[in-house]
């Protein structure tokens, strides 16, 4: 009983450190995903208000290579 | 008492002194006396001497005996002292070892779902880079199509009949680049 004792108490100690470090290596990760995603979102946007030039030029790449 | 009574003068109120009349201080029956006692006494106080030689000796020899066992005992103890040292040192072994498993075990299982939580979040990121690259290439794709659409439309409304234009078009898609 007394070796169970020595065992179970530093192994509940031990698996209680290792759900802390698990739950916040999770909320690291959430929180760089959310930055990532937002990022992604901005990048997206800049993206989206900046395609006149490129679809001005396939266009121009288009009309030429069917000549009308 | 009263032959002592002689020898030393003890009655007569003139102190301590020794009587050294013999006959008076009756010392003839005092030595005759110890000489009849002796004599009686010898063997009675020989066997019982005898008996408590003996049983001294016994006595001795139980108590030696005694020791013997008891240091025989302690041998036996200090023997059990060191078996059960021994024991204590291999379960203590055990007990480290087994200490060290359960936590490498869980260890284990922790880099494994630290893991797994890293590898669902790479995927989620690269799902998400290409959701957004497909997104703007579609909307590229609309725009580009669109314009090119409502260009050929106006060219076609212009240059009346087209099939010229059309066909000239096909051959210029089918030629390789």
């Amino acid at each position: 009983m007394k070796r169970n004792w020595k065992l179970k108490i530093p192994k509940k100690i031990h698996k209680e450190i290792l759900d802390l470090e698990i739950n916040i290596s999770q909320k690291y990760l959430d929180s760089l995903i959310d930055t990532i995603t937002n990022d992604f979102e901005k990048r997206k946007t800049l993206a989206l208000n900046n395609l006149e030039e490129s679809v001005t030029s396939l266009c121009e790449d288009i009309k030429s290579y069917l000549d009308i | 008492m009263e032959n002592l009574d002689q020898i030393f003068n003890l009655a007569k109120g003139n102190g301590f002194s020794f009587n050294p009349d013999i006959l008076e201080a009756g010392l003839i029956n005092i030595l005759g006396l110890i000489g009849i006692v002796v004599f009686v006494g010898k063997d009675l106080l020989g066997s019982v001497l005898e008996e408590r030689e003996t049983t001294v000796a016994q006595s001795v020899q139980d108590a030696e005996n005694r020791l013997d066992e008891a240091q025989k005992r302690l041998i036996e103890a200090q023997k059990q002292m060191i078996q059960l040292s021994v024991i204590i040192n291999n379960i203590k072994t055990d007990t480290l070892a087994t200490k060290k498993s359960m936590l490498k075990a869980d260890a284990s299982e922790a880099r494994n779902d630290l893991k797994f939580r890293f590898e669902r979040a790479l995927l989620s990121f690269r799902s998400k880079e290409r959701q957004i690259f497909f997104e703007i290439k579609e909307q590229i794709t609309s725009l580009v199509i669109t314009r090119t659409v409502n260009r050929a439309k106006e060219t076609f409304v212009k240059q009346r009949p087209s099939a010229k234009l059309i066909n000239n078009t096909i051959r210029t898609l089918e030629l390789p680049s």
